[in-house]
């Protein structure tokens, strides 16, 4: 039995690192991508990012954009991944973050020629929210300020035209 | 020797006219501040209204201290159109800047000044995040500088006054329409008017087509026909119209660069129903003769190099960089990022054509078409001639409109004009290179920023250096006046301070 365990043990250590070495696979950026577009070119690869804009729906899936922090790149998307996405970014809102496991083209010949990434499965691992923005008094005392100078100037000037 | 002379004087006639174009350009401002309201942005609100409200203390302040009932003379027509364009980009700064994308106040003046240039070289940050009133704001100043901030002015702001004729002039319109200048600005924007309800909703309906949301569709549509049609090139997503991921919407928008490159006098023939012209006129034959030429040699390269090797391919991302490039629009269907691993010869024919434009008097910048055309013929003439016996009388007309002879007058203009451009591109690139860029990259930008185009090889950025950011910005403003206002400026200032 202690030989069986003894045998089995590496066996096991194995496994387990292969399946960290899984879960943790180093997620690639745009500009990663670019550069090393001609390697990368048909390979299964991991992204994260914010998505921004809007959820394109099309007949062949859906569009989403993904920025990750510095570049963003168009992702298709199987329409049962598009109900994940709650957030989209824009002015109002900081768009979910997802991470896509993806195969990336360099030159999709089934869409537009461009360079894209087919998404095989998508999960979402932070929440979006909405965006509350604030108008400082500074600002605000500002505006009133140099509306009423505006306004003042404008008669003035007005009154010189008429003089 | 200078044989300009200013006086004290001139620069109250020039501060009165300034006060009048402040003036329009807060009016300017009330169309996002009417967005924001409209959409709750009421942080975006506050931001507009200071930006209005400085644009009329200033314009009101100069009316007040120097109105005066005396018309422009050439000089001063010509300094205040130069000075005009600065000012507009400074207050148009003012809003962009109080909404948090920018650096630095140099950023949003940079901003401000390419989208009025209609050159589309952004330095905003986290562009996915603007409000739509800004957004707005930015796709405005590009309709319109487009159309010219004073041809705006003295379309709904001026007199008849014959001095305006000199402002349209010095706003690098060669060419009037009509015989009045002031019906010559409103013809221009009847035009670009009636093609912005056409165009946009044209956008529109294809937008709805490729599935965006019917709103998303129509402030899209709005801001991209203003980005399209006045061949700007800003667009409201960072990724340029690679946000779509669509053939056919990045095909309609190349129908309204093309639009756009137009002559406006082209404009008024095919308004009246001389559809024949088209065919006829010497710009658009050069310009389709240009098009042709650089994409065939694109497409080769493109696929000789294995980047594309699908026709969607090479028109989604060739055929449209070219157009955009030479319509001088700067709208984008790959990354920056991605320009570099095209090679060296695809860059090159992109700098060919945004170097070359699109029509006269039109919203492109460049060396633009007529001239090229009139440089070739003149080459050409000169070639017959040492092949021709000496006794030959050689004759060359261009068909513009009418048919003209070429004479020594137009091909001086045009190789001065031509010669003012290629050394701008090549200064802006000596700069880029000496601040340590990839000289080919360097070339690329300054022609960008030179020609009022806005296509982007990653230079501008935020972090670009300071002095590169004001050598761009002196680009895209000389580029757009067609240097001879700018000139002018320049000899009024030395005279004045010399107190000729």
């Amino acid at each position: 039995m202690i030989n069986y365990i003894k045998s089995f043990f590496p066996a096991l250590l194995i496994i387990l690192f292969l399946s960290s070495a899984v879960k943790a696979a180093p997620t690639v950026s745009v500009r990663e991508l670019y550069a090393n577009s001609k390697t990368l070119d048909g390979q299964e690869v991991v992204f994260e990012g914010e998505v921004i804009g809007e959820v394109i729906q099309r007949s062949e899936g859906c569009w989403i954009n993904v920025h990750d922090g510095t570049e963003a790149i168009g992702v298709l998307i199987r329409p049962q991944d598009a109900g994940l996405i709650e957030f989209t970014g824009s002015y109002t809102c900081r768009g979910d973050i997802v991470r896509v496991n993806a195969v990336f083209n360099r030159a999709c010949d089934t869409h537009t020629g461009s360079m894209d990434l087919h998404a095989k499965d998508l999960e979402r691992i932070k929440a979006g929210r909405k965006i509350e923005h604030f108008v400082s008094p500074k600002k605000k005392n500002a505006a009133v300020v140099v509306l009423l100078a505006a306004l003042i100037t404008g008669f003035l000037a007005l009154y010189r035209k008429n003089e | 020797m200078l044989l300009l002379k200013s006086r004290l004087h001139d620069l109250r006639i020039v501060a009165y006219y300034l006060g009048k174009i402040c003036i329009v350009v807060g009016i300017a401002m009330l169309i996002p501040l009417t967005l924001a309201l409209f959409l709750s942005e009421f942080s975006v609100v506050y931001d507009f209204v200071i930006g209005f409200s400085v644009s009329l203390i200033i314009g009101y302040t100069l009316l007040f201290l120097y109105r005066t009932e005396e018309d422009l003379n050439w000089m001063q027509g010509m300094v205040t159109v130069a000075v005009s364009w600065l000012i507009a980009a400074f207050l148009g700064a003012i809003p962009l800047y109080l909404s948090g994308h920018f650096a630095c106040f140099l950023d949003a003046f940079f901003e401000a000044i390419s989208g009025f240039t209609t050159t589309g070289l952004s330095l905003t940050q986290d562009l996915d995040h603007l409000s739509y009133g800004h957004n707005l704001w930015r796709h405005l100043t590009q309709f319109l500088g487009g159309q010219g901030i004073v041809v705006f002015a003295i379309s709904f702001f001026f007199s008849g006054a014959s001095g305006v004729f000199r402002l349209y002039v010095g706003e690098a319109r060669d060419e009037r329409v009509l015989p009045n200048v002031i019906n010559t600005a409103r013809f221009i924007w009847r035009v670009s008017l009636s093609f912005f309800l056409l165009g946009s909703l044209m956008l529109f309906a294809v937008g709805i087509i490729i599935g965006l949301s019917p709103g998303q569709s129509l402030f899209d549509a709005v801001t991209l026909f203003m980005a399209a049609f006045d061949t700007g090139g800003f667009a409201p997503h960072s990724q340029s119209i690679l946000y779509y991921h669509s053939l056919p919407y990045s095909m309609a928008l190349v129908f309204l660069m093309v639009l756009g490159a137009l002559n406006f006098k082209l404009h008024y023939e095919l308004w009246h129903n001389n559809r024949g012209e088209l065919f006829r006129n010497t710009e658009i034959r050069t310009f389709l003769s240009s098009v042709f030429f650089l994409f065939f040699f694109m497409a080769i390269s493109l696929t000789a190099g294995g980047v594309y090797s699908s026709a969607n391919g090479l028109m989604y991302a060739g055929f449209f960089q070219i157009i955009s490039a030479h319509t001088g629009t700067g709208f984008q269907t790959i990354s920056s990022l991605q320009f570099p691993v095209w090679g060296d010869f695809p860059l090159g024919i992109l700098i060919i054509a945004m170097g070359l434009g699109g029509g006269l008097c039109s919203t492109t910048g460049g060396v633009k078409m007529l001239r090229v055309s009139i440089i070739a013929k003149a080459l050409s003439q000169d070639i017959n001639r040492m092949l021709l016996p000496g006794s030959t009388i050689l004759v060359k007309k261009i068909h513009h409109i009418k048919d003209l002879v070429l004479n020594e007058r137009m091909i001086r203009v045009s190789l001065i004009i031509t010669f003012c451009y290629i050394l701008m591109y090549i200064v802006g690139a000596l700069a880029g290179a000496g601040l340590g860029y990839p000289l080919e990259l360097a070339f690329f930008e300054s022609t960008s920023a030179a020609a009022n185009v806005g296509l982007s090889v990653g230079i501008t950025s935020p972090e670009m250096p300071g002095l590169l950011k004001l050598i761009y910005i002196i680009q895209m403003w000389t580029g757009r006046l067609e240097f001879i206002a700018v000139f002018i400026l320049f000899g009024f200032l030395v005279a004045f301070i010399k107190g000729k």
